[in-house]
């Protein structure tokens, strides 16, 4: 016996349960492939008969033609369902061969019976008696059936034997499935006594006036009767064999667009005769239509709802849940803790619970991976057995070299976005944590938790929606954004005198409310800054949406702004930013001091860090070469839980929303107002030289808008949110809004050593490594909870556990590469801001060169391995530092990388020349009167650093002038 | 054949109303403001238009719109309602989006201004393949759905010249 044997094969025991397939198994699944996509060419054929081509006579009944349409691409469906999992679906595969009996016996009755003497005109080709055709069709079908029962038998018997599974009491139908299986029952019978009734209707004289092409009318008979079995066939076990109602709903939906189809492009402006009465063709087939699609619409309501009401489902439509189950079966190679089911369960709780607008994404990439295979002739990804879903995403996913075109990489982009969520419901589980190695701070000993949680109310008043009385608010300053740069700006122009109304369009979340559930916290704290990728989804943006903004998820780490950036900013040939870069200075120094930035103590600092400066040690690269140490941080008191990027909960991260907001609140009381959950849409401004901003249009997350007056308006809403508000609002044209966008490009090195690193117990970022001459990178170490690391984790299936089951053994370090301002921001046309960009070869030359660096660090500190997050390319998982010269390779294709940022910089660019920045050193744009932008979009080039502190310096400057 | 009477003039400034009613939705009120904008945007349609139709009707374009009828549609419908309307869904819809209402509203508006007033009746759009009275008005009401497109460019230009106007 023949099985199936191939490389990959026993790569993946833990995920695919399923048996590999015999030789007869594989050749029957051919068989049925081929026979598939006959059969749907066949009802091309059929289709476009009565159309166009040269037989047009032949198909002269347009009614008898739909059904035939109907009934061979029935039959090719059902022969690619079968192909899907032979082993599981023999029942239906008996049914495919049932069909071709039925046809010849039809047939034979007819010859036996019915009046088989006309002839059929094959146009040009002359004609032939219906007799003749008959005889053809039944030969035809007669060594289709014989072909197939014999693979059918054959690969039954090539299966190995199996004791019968143990009796399994029953399940309890649900109300709604009882219905289902009556209305299976009663279609079923409706549809075979239909079948009878096509028969007969050639058979008798009182009809066959209408029922005129034997051939034409047997086919009607197989698809009446087709239908008939398939409907027994759910209703036999309704629950096991639902999913059928896809196959059905199809057959139904196609014949329903065919016949109207024909009711728009043929002639049908005849009678037939039928029963002494004549009937209008076009009556006729809109009679077809309407019973077909009506029980299209019926099965396919009811089936809905059945999915729904089996598997509580909040946001996913069946069919995408269904492809999220199956998506979680294959792309998860762990053990058991929890099924597919119950990860799509948790996967469909959360989105539904997600603010982010383009949750809708996930719908669509679900349906994509549903669908994908079908281009491929095999059944939807749900109805494929999990080995040939896994080689699916393999062959298709997994190997294909992505490019920068959008479109080409969707597939990817789709599966990509499964895994995400699957890895997400899979990895936020305590069952998972104690397979992985992983101790939330919580459990762990010694731990500070329950004394230092705080559980008063958080000393920051914020008006929600529910707050907001009318449609106008007023102030005096209105501020777009509560991060480091609204969140500074709050507080000097509090302290100038001056009311500032702050808007934020994430949530307000009290530190009170911050837990260990990494996915909650992310859905609530990043809502759509979660999800922004480069128009090619190759490049990942991150930013928090939340009243504090980023500094609320960030790793608080404080880099002054180096002097050879700021340099290049107030280079009149370059930038012209025409900064006071002493008092630039005086502010950077004042920020320091108000927020205690400091550098972080041993007692929290990441345990990894350590081997880190072991490396660069024992590799010989003195400070003068590479300074390396802890990082400074706007950080106080740390206990090292590891929660960074989810909200310190402990009050140690010294943020916008435990900081300044709150503070200035207090010191200023009734100056600082803040509105949350509310999306500032629209800059409305007189024209005029200046222009004058006269009001923002909001829009609350209850829906309703609002108007905002002010006297000034400042944008501080990220690089991404203020140039995209500026566009849309059609503000600063001519100017390069949008423009000159950068990054600090991050790609982690992930190393494993023999010893535990227990990198989760500390600080997520603590270590960092500059070159003495800013070189274009730097280092950071740089460490995740499960989920975020099993989301940044190389490899795919088990390679991906494997590495994740080393958690505990493993660090990574982060190169950060100051990107080129080659970015830009644009209105999407799905809606939103989109980015485009493609790093640069000299961006990606610094960040090989960075890695190959930091690779030899990592392995002279010991590291057994260590590996890029790269798109599965070969070649990315080193043992020896003599490999690392393979990084060119792989890091020059920036197509191949998992690339991603959490520091977008530029797009408003600062200034005095309005062709090359949009605001001018006074923080105005260029052309109005009363607007300004005050965050990282301001930025001319990328600072390489964590661009935090120079955010919030810049502030503390522009507060001065605004 | 027209067919003009204070009470069919009734009947369509009523149904002007009614989808006044379904527009203001959008936007209740005008303010202060964007009277300025509201003005020149109107003024500049009705005018425009009212002054086209004739031409185009001299150049066989067209067919007859009665005085009556014209002014009411430029001024009323165009000049005003319109105006109102781009208000109040140029901040919130998409493009796509203001261009299909405005072309839904104009061949509704026109089609009951052919059942009252006998007019907007013609056999083809410009050429004789596209032919049909549906050809004309659907024709015509695509043009209206430029409308948006129009609005938003030609206001951008003259906001240049003239203060005071909100083109953002």
């Amino acid at each position: 016996m023949a099985v199936e044997q191939g490389a990959d094969a026993a790569r993946a025991p833990g995920v695919l349960n399923d048996a590999v397939l015999t030789g007869a198994e594989r050749h029957f699944r051919l068989l049925l492939r081929a026979l598939a996509a006959i059969l749907v060419l066949a009802g091309l054929a059929y289709f476009l008969g009565p159309l166009a081509g040269p037989f047009r006579d032949l198909y002269r009944e347009p009614p008898f033609v739909l059904n035939s349409v109907t009934k061979v691409t029935l039959l090719g469906i059902c022969c690619l369902y079968v192909s899907g999992d032979v082993r599981g679906r023999m029942g239906l595969a008996a049914i495919v061969i049932a069909a071709h009996f039925v046809s010849v016996a039809a047939m034979l009755v007819a010859l036996a019976f019915g009046h088989t003497g006309g002839a059929m005109s094959f146009g040009s080709l002359g004609s032939a008696s219906v007799g003749s055709v008959l005889w053809g069709a039944i030969a035809l079908d007669g060594v289709i059936t014989l072909v197939v029962i014999v693979f059918y038998v054959l690969a039954r018997r090539s299966r190995p034997t199996q004791a019968p599974p143990a009796a399994e009491a029953k399940p309890q139908l649900l109300g709604i499935e009882r219905w289902m299986r009556t209305l299976a029952l009663i279609a079923g019978a409706w549809f075979v006594l239909s079948g009878a009734g096509y028969e007969l209707g050639g058979l008798l004289d009182s009809s066959r006036g209408l029922f005129l092409q034997w051939p034409f009318v047997t086919n009607s008979v197989v698809m009446s009767s087709t239908f008939g079995m398939l409907c027994f066939f759910v209703a036999r076990d309704i629950r096991a064999n639902l999913w059928m109602w896809g196959v059905i709903a199809s057959g139904l939906v196609l014949s329903g667009l065919v016949g109207l189809a024909y009711l728009t492009f043929l002639h049908t402006g005849y009678t037939r005769p039928f029963d002494g009465h004549r009937l209008s063709m076009t009556d006729i087939l809109w009679g077809f239509v309407g019973v077909h699609l009506l029980f299209a619409v019926v099965f396919f309501a009811l089936s809905t709802a059945t999915w729904k009401k089996r598997f509580s489902l909040h946001y996913f439509a069946p069919i995408q849940y269904r492809a999220l189950i199956a998506a979680a079966g294959t792309v998860i190679d762990g053990p058991a803790v929890r099924t597919p089911e119950q990860i799509a369960q948790s996967v469909d709780h959360y989105v539904a619970k997600m603010t982010a607008k383009r949750t809708w994404l996930y719908r669509l990439a679900m349906l994509g991976v549903q669908f994908h295979p079908l281009l491929c002739l095999k059944p939807p990804f749900s109805e494929l057995s999990p080995r040939l879903r896994y080689e699916h995403v393999r062959s298709h996913f997994q190997k294909v070299a992505p490019t920068h075109n959008w479109l080409f990489n969707l597939p990817q982009v789709a599966i990509r976005m499964a895994q995400q969520l699957c890895f997400a419901a899979y990895y936020n589980h305590e069952d998972t944590w104690k397979a992985i190695g992983y101790v939330p701070y919580s459990e762990r000993p010694g731990n500070q938790s329950a004394a230092r949680k705080a559980d008063a109310e958080h000393d920051l008043e914020v008006e929600l929606p529910a707050d907001v009385a009318g449609d106008t608010l007023e102030s005096e300053i209105c501020i777009v954004g509560t991060g480091a740069g609204g969140g500074i700006l709050a507080c000097r122009l509090a302290e100038k005198g001056h009311d500032v109304l702050l808007l934020e369009r994430g949530r307000y979340v009290e530190p009170r409310h911050f837990s260990e559930d990494e996915v909650e916290m992310v859905s609530s704290l990043y809502a759509d800054g979660v999800m922004q990728q480069t128009e090619d989804f190759r490049f990942t943006i991150l930013q928090g949406s939340c009243v504090g903004g980023s500094t609320t998820v960030n790793n608080s780490v404080c880099f002054d702004p180096p002097t050879e950036v700021l340099s290049r900013w107030n280079d009149a040939k370059l930038h012209d930013a025409g900064l006071d870069l002493a008092k630039l200075g005086g502010s950077v120094g004042d920020v320091r001091a108000f927020l205690s930035v400091t550098e972080q103590g041993p007692g929290h600092l990441n345990p990894s860090g350590v081997k880190y400066l072991d490396g660069v040690g024992r590799l010989g690269l003195s400070p003068a070469v590479l300074q390396v140490g802890a990082v400074d941080a706007n950080i106080k008191d740390c206990l090292g839980c590891g929660y960074c990027n989810i909200g310190c909960a402990y009050g140690a991260k010294l943020s916008m929303l435990q900081t300044a907001l709150p503070w200035a609140q207090r010191t200023h009381p009734g100056k600082v107002r803040i509105v949350a959950e509310c999306e500032v849409e629209r800059i409305r401004a007189e024209s005029g030289s200046p222009a004058c901003v006269t009001d923002v249009r909001a829009r609350l997350s209850d829906a309703r808008r609002i108007t905002v007056k002010a006297e000034k308006f400042v944008l501080s809403a990220g690089t991404i949110a203020s140039s995209y508000l500026l566009m849309r609002s059609g503000v600063g044209r001519g100017l390069p809004v949008g423009e000159q966008v950068c990054f600090n490009m991050g790609a982690p090195m992930t190393a494993e050593f023999a010893e535990d690193m227990d990198a989760y117990a500390g600080l997520q970022i603590s270590h960092f490594g500059l070159p003495q001459v800013l070189d274009g990178f730097a280092f950071e170490t740089w460490w995740n909870p499960p989920v975020s690391q099993a989301e940044n984790m190389p490899g795919w299936f088990s390679d991906h556990f494997q590495n994740m089951l080393s958690y505990k053994k493993l660090m990574a370090v982060g190169v950060i590469v100051g990107t080129a301002g080659n970015a830009s921001i644009y209105k999407s046309p799905i809606g939103g801001p989109g980015v485009r960009y493609v790093p640069e070869q000299r961006d990606l030359a610094k960040l090989s060169e960075g890695l190959k660096l930091l690779g030899e660090v990592l392995f002279a500190a010991g590291a057994k391995r260590v590996m890029l997050n790269t798109w599965d390319v070969p070649g990315a998982q080193f043992t020896d530092a003599s490999q690392l010269v393979r990084l060119d390779e792989v890091v020059m294709r920036p197509a191949w990388m998992s690339l991603g940022t959490g520091h977008p910089q530029g797009g408003n660019a600062i200034s005095e020349d309005p062709a090359r920045g949009v605001i001018g050193p006074d923080f105005r744009v260029h052309g109005y009167r009363n607007l300004f932008v005050c965050d990282a979009s301001v930025f001319p080039s990328s600072l390489t650093v964590n661009p935090q502190l120079t955010v919030m310096s810049l502030a503390h400057y522009a507060g001065g002038q605004i | 054949m027209h067919h003009i009477t204070p009470i069919r003039v009734l009947g369509v400034l009523g149904f002007y109303a009614l989808i006044f009613i379904v527009m203001r939705l959008t936007k209740k009120r005008v303010d202060p403001i964007e009277k300025k904008t509201f003005l020149w945007i109107g003024a500049v349609w009705a005018i425009s238009v009212f002054i086209a139709n004739y031409l185009l009707y001299l150049a066989g374009a067209m067919s007859f719109l009665p005085w009556v009828n014209n002014f009411m549609h430029t001024f009323i419908w165009i000049g005003f309602c319109l105006t109102w309307f781009y208000l109040g869904v140029r901040e919130t819809e998409p493009m796509w989006a203001q261009c299909a209402m405005f072309g839904f509203f104009s061949l509704i508006v026109k089609y009951a201004e052919q059942r009252l007033f006998g007019t907007w009746d013609m056999d083809h759009f410009f050429v004789s393949w596209l032919h049909g009275n549906g050809a004309y008005i659907g024709g015509w009401s695509l043009a209206d759905a430029t409308y948006p497109i129009l609005t938003l460019f030609t206001l951008r230009l003259v906001a240049r010249r003239v203060p005071g106007l909100i083109a953002t």
